[in-house]
């Protein structure tokens, strides 16, 4: 018995590299071998799947890319299952980044969807307006004028001769707000900036850290739900896919056909396996950690 | 002024007898082209390096819940079961271990997954919006205190 006590109290100061290789085990066997643990969706991803779900056929949708690489695995499943969503629907989306790696995530997301799963029009479906510098500067300047601050798209096209853009003057005739961020500037700067002064609705896909600083705004209803980390990103492709399957609210025939792609190709979901495998490893550490300290403690006080 | 000097270059090289158009590229193609140096610094380094950068976080995370996520005293015990309540009630995982609980009505609230959001939506969020109030007033009384002339620290003074 006092050798197991013994060997507790030493757990204490434990090798880190034997606990980074714990966690690197533990995240690569579910990627490997999937578990394919059924995905249960939160208040917050329906409110906002609801909101942008609820929207008519012709309305136009502005989604704006504020993450980079190293955040895509998170952001980057909600933009697909996003663009999924709304093109299911036959909605127009203008895409706009206020990172500067965020067009190169925003040209990726809109080659798979809008290009190669949906096979719609650049200019007359979708748009991509690039990156321009200035942050929040950028929001407050297309409150006021999209030509004044995008006056070429990503392409060089100007603007004025793109067919979506034709009834677009300002943010204020966008009928939704759609923000994929991972920090700053980001959906707070969304809703200050353009959501709030225009009553133009905004809702966002975040990284899960970011999810405390943004529920106030929630909650005050500034923003309808959060889409948050990959455990959002995955309640939001199971919504998308149980929307085409039971084919409810609006759905045009082309989602129909591409069901078994999305079903087949559902990167955030496939992550949560391992997710879910590295939380219970992590909790695991905390419980050995405080039995270790607590045996110590406990060892030191009889001296 | 990159168009100028290629101009000028073209001009010697045809000085010197030699036959050379100068081309021109639009605004920003070196990220819309498909084999640009640009796109290739950008997914093969940019990308790699700060995934890897992000990704080293879980493990730093895992290391550090290890040594330092203790029961010290009252308020970390709160903070630690909330941790391990958001952490196993934000993954599948989480609502596979306690599914049964949806089959009984009065344990319900039970389900993981009702318990993290609840956490989310009440005592996060009431402590997120008092940080929030609390950034904002300390805005407030900084800005008074500069415009007063009370703070002087800015330029120098104590």
């Amino acid at each position: 018995m006092t050798k197991f006590t013994n060997f507790l109290g030493k757990l204490d100061s434990l090798d880190r590299r034997i606990i980074f290789l714990i966690i690197a085990v533990v995240v690569l066997i579910p990627l490997l071998v999937p578990l394919e643990l059924p995905v249960e969706t939160t208040q917050l991803t329906e409110d906002a799947f609801n909101a942008l779900d609820d929207l008519p056929q012709d309305a136009k949708v502005l989604l704006s890319f504020e993450y980079g690489p190293s955040t895509k695995p998170e952001i980057h499943p909600m933009a697909i299952s996003v663009l999924r969503h709304l093109f299911s629907k036959g909605n127009q989306v203008i895409v706009m980044c206020l990172w500067p790696d965020g067009l190169f995530m925003a040209n990726e997301a809109l080659e798979l969807v809008a290009r190669d799963e949906f096979g719609l029009t650049y200019g007359e479906d979708y748009v991509n307006l690039g990156y321009r510098p200035g942050n929040e500067a950028v929001i407050k300047g297309i409150t006021k004028s999209f030509e004044a601050n995008f006056s070429v798209d990503s392409k060089g096209v100007p603007i004025t001769t793109i067919p979506i853009m034709h009834d677009i003057q300002t943010a204020k005739d966008v009928d939704f707000i759609f923000s994929l961020s991972a920090g700053y500037p980001g959906a707070i700067e969304w809703v200050l900036y353009a959501g709030d002064p225009l009553q133009v609705p905004v809702s966002s896909g975040n990284t899960s850290i970011q999810v405390n600083q943004l529920l106030p705004y929630v909650k005050s209803g500034q923003m309808r739900g959060i889409v948050a980390g990959m455990p959002g990103a995955a309640e939001y492709e199971t919504l998308v896919i149980e929307k085409i399957m039971h084919r409810k609210g609006l759905l045009t025939e082309k989602a129909l056909t591409l069901l078994p792609n999305f079903q087949e190709r559902r990167n955030a979901t496939k992550f949560m396996d391992a997710q879910s495998i590295a939380h219970l490893v992590i909790v695991l550490f905390i419980i050995i950690g405080n039995i270790s300290y607590y045996v110590k403690r406990k060892n030191q006080r009889k001296y | 002024m990159s168009k100028r000097y290629a101009q000028k270059v073209v001009n010697e090289l045809e000085d010197l007898g030699a036959t050379v158009t100068l081309g021109e590229l639009k605004w920003g193609s070196h990220v819309q082209g498909q084999n640009t140096y640009y796109r290739w610094v950008f997914y093969s380094f940019f990308t790699p390096l700060s995934a890897t950068m992000f990704a080293l976080l879980a493990f730093f995370v895992a290391s550090a819940s290890y040594r330092a996520f203790k029961i010290r005293n009252v308020e970390a015990t709160v903070l630690l079961l909330a941790g391990i309540l958001i952490m196993l009630g934000r993954v599948p995982l989480g609502a596979y271990l306690t599914a049964w609980t949806q089959n009984i009505s009065w344990l319900s609230w039970l389900h993981l997954p009702v318990i993290q959001e609840w956490i989310y939506q009440y005592p996060n969020a009431a402590g997120a919006r008092a940080i929030m109030i609390g950034i904002g007033l300390g805005i407030v009384g900084t800005s008074l205190r500069v415009i007063l002339g009370i703070e002087k620290s800015f330029m120098g003074g104590d």
